[in-house]
């Protein structure tokens, strides 16, 4: 347990909107237990509007969650503010999905890489060209980028220099919110591989989210499936391929596109999802994939399945595994 | 929405295909001009103007009420001064008036609307619902109360409508922020801890200028027609200020048989709005932006 770098316990986040007098309440995420131990790939896995973002950017502390708790490197930062959540910054970074969004079209790239520098370092000009030309170095680009726009650089450059920028602070964990999705499927592979050395390189620890188990497939060690801002399935990321257990797990692995026949028998025969996932400001009474999932049962409608342990470190949310649970 | 980065920059890249679309636009470059001009006039008035000293209090009273000649092509007024001297000294208040009353209004604004737009909570709702009461009132009615409970006067009549302009631009300022809020180079920024106060300042603003630029000089048209409009109801510049709304005031008495007292300044009000208008849709297309 000691070696969890992040930790996060019954973690809900709610957004309360009020329109026109009518108020609603989406749930984003509703009671997410996850740990990351330290050097290690923690994949998030789920549709859109599955809470993935949301429970990242609440893991990295840009949103307070409603309810439950966060540690990092066993100090509890689910409350902190000011001047204590600053100091944490400097270890947790995320690097954002849409490249172009997510860096100020305004400011040249020394600007935007150096911005972290001069939030936490009283550091000079002169240094912090320094620091910005070896982190350009690191992602790959060339020095003389630092003068440039964002506009004059590529999707795949882009998403660069905000890799640069998450390592400015020399982070112990890095949030990944979708980085190659953004991006065609040639440049995905280039960032990816950049990812992984980095790694290496700096010790890192990821929290990879993402839509696309395929994606994740090579380099997480442990997968995280969220529906609805449940999860439904977490296992080691051999296990969720070899042996998935949760429908919902088995319909996004039938996704995946297969070449070869080695692929073929990995990847279960194809199960299309029907329909939209529900919206999270009416999230249904009993299990939240009740509406999609081609295994439901009577109990699945009224009675909200627990999460348990069916193997050693392989948690599934569902009543198929759970014969007692609707007792 | 809309990225920013696609429609909103004009970087040194573009910055050459947003000159070239200006400069195939005739209206953009007639209300250019016709700015450039006005500016011109107002610099150098003491040098241009015939009659200098009739900007102000000379008396020829031999002179008086001359329709327009070679000596005098706009005429002379009932004292006998030169109204051409008098409207070209008048575009020196007109504009001062605009840009002083958007400056004041652009200040006030800007921050407020700012402030509403990324802190939001009781911020915006007190920021907000402030600037809708003074939006309910009629700018021009606003301006008047104002500036007869102040005293009519120039120093005045700038405040008065200041006073009824500035919630146009916190509404611009607030509807900005958050659009640009929405994009994540902000969250990103404050997930790399960097204070709130630099955010707004040096990462949101930034972003607004052109939609700034565009209002601001689509406004000083405005701007100079309400300050004509308080001389003219006398409540603004006071003679012998040649102020052209005041001057208007002043020739209305005379009409329709003097009418050079009154159409020339008129035309200079006409010709300067018209100005700023044409710069402004220019510059609209230039930066690509929405206002209003």
């Amino acid at each position: 347990m000691n070696d969890l770098i992040l930790r996060a316990e019954g973690i809900y986040k709610y957004f309360f909107d009020s329109h026109y007098g009518k108020k609603t309440v989406i749930k984003a995420v509703n009671g997410v237990d996850v740990g990351v131990r330290r050097r290690e790939t923690l994949a998030i896995v789920g549709e859109s509007g599955s809470g993935k973002t949301t429970l990242g950017k609440v893991l990295m502390r840009i949103y307070e969650p409603t309810e439950g708790k966060i540690w990092f490197e066993g100090n509890e930062i689910s409350t902190v503010n000011g001047s204590k959540l600053k100091a944490y910054r400097k270890y947790m970074q995320m690097v954002f999905q849409d490249p172009t969004s997510s860096l100020n079209p305004r400011k040249r790239i020394f600007d935007i890489i150096s911005l972290p520098l001069k939030a936490h370092f009283n550091m000079s000009k002169r240094e912090r060209l320094q620091r910005v030309r070896e982190l350009l170095n690191k992602v790959d680009l060339p020095e003389d980028f630092i003068y440039r726009y964002p506009n004059a650089l590529s999707g795949g450059q882009k998403q660069r220099v905000g890799i640069a920028r998450a390592l400015a602070l020399n982070p112990k964990l890095i949030v990944l919110d979708e980085p190659t999705s953004a991006l065609d499927v040639s440049v995905q592979a280039k960032i990816l591989t950049l990812l992984t050395q980095l790694k290496e390189q700096f010790d890192l620890t990821y929290i990879f989210i993402s839509h696309d188990l395929s994606v994740v497939k090579n380099i997480s060690d442990k997968i995280v499936v969220m529906y609805l801002g449940y999860i439904m399935e977490s296992a080691s990321t051999e296990e969720i391929f070899n042996n998935p257990y949760h429908p919902y797990t088995k319909a996004l692995l039938s996704a995946i596109p297969t070449v070869t026949d080695e692929e073929r028998k990995i990847i279960p025969e194809e199960i299309t999802l029907q329909g939209d996932i529900p919206s999270p400001s009416h999230i249904p009474q009993g299990c939240p994939f009740y509406s999609r999932c081609q295994e439901r049962m009577d109990i699945c409608k009224i009675k909200r399945p627990r999460i348990l342990q069916i193997k050693e470190g392989h948690y599934v949310r569902c009543f198929l595994y759970d014969r007692n649970g609707g007792k | 929405m809309k990225n920013l980065s696609q429609t909103k920059n004009v970087h040194k890249g573009n910055i050459s295909r947003a000159l070239y679309r200006f400069t195939k636009s005739p209206l953009s470059l007639i209300g250019l001009s016709l700015v450039l001009m006005m500016v011109f006039i107002a610099i150098f008035a003491p040098f241009i103007a015939p009659y200098p000293e009739d900007a102000k209090n000379a008396v020829h009273f031999k002179d008086m009420f001359q329709p327009p000649s070679l000596k005098h092509p706009f005429g002379t007024d009932e004292v006998g001064r030169d109204v051409l001297s008098r409207v070209i000294f008048g575009s020196r208040i007109s504009l001062m008036l605009g840009v002083i009353v958007l400056s004041i209004a652009v200040l006030i604004g800007v921050p407020l609307g700012l402030l509403a737009g990324y802190f939001g909570g009781i911020v915006e709702t007190i920021i907000m619902r402030l600037t809708d009461i003074f939006l309910s009132i009629p700018s021009l009615v606003l301006a008047l109360a104002v500036s007869a409970a102040l005293g009519p006067n120039l120093r005045n009549s700038m405040i008065a409508i200041s006073f009824s302009w500035w919630p146009w631009y916190a509404r611009l300022a607030y509807g900005e922020t958050l659009k640009i809020k929405e994009e994540e180079f902000v969250e990103a920024d404050e997930s790399l801890g960097v204070s709130r106060i630099y955010i707004a300042l040096r990462e949101i603003l930034p972003n607004m200028t052109s939609s700034l630029i565009v209002k601001v000089s689509l406004d000083l048209g405005y701007a100079i027609l309400t300050g004509a409009s308080l001389g003219f109801l006398g409540l603004g510049a006071q003679p012998p200020t040649p102020e052209w709304g005041t001057l208007i005031s002043l020739g209305r008495t005379h009409l329709p048989g003097m009418w050079w007292l009154s159409t020339f300044p008129g035309l200079a009000i006409f010709v300067t709005v018209l100005g700023f208008n044409l710069l402004g849709d220019g510059l609209r297309d230039f930066f690509d932006v929405e206002v209003e």
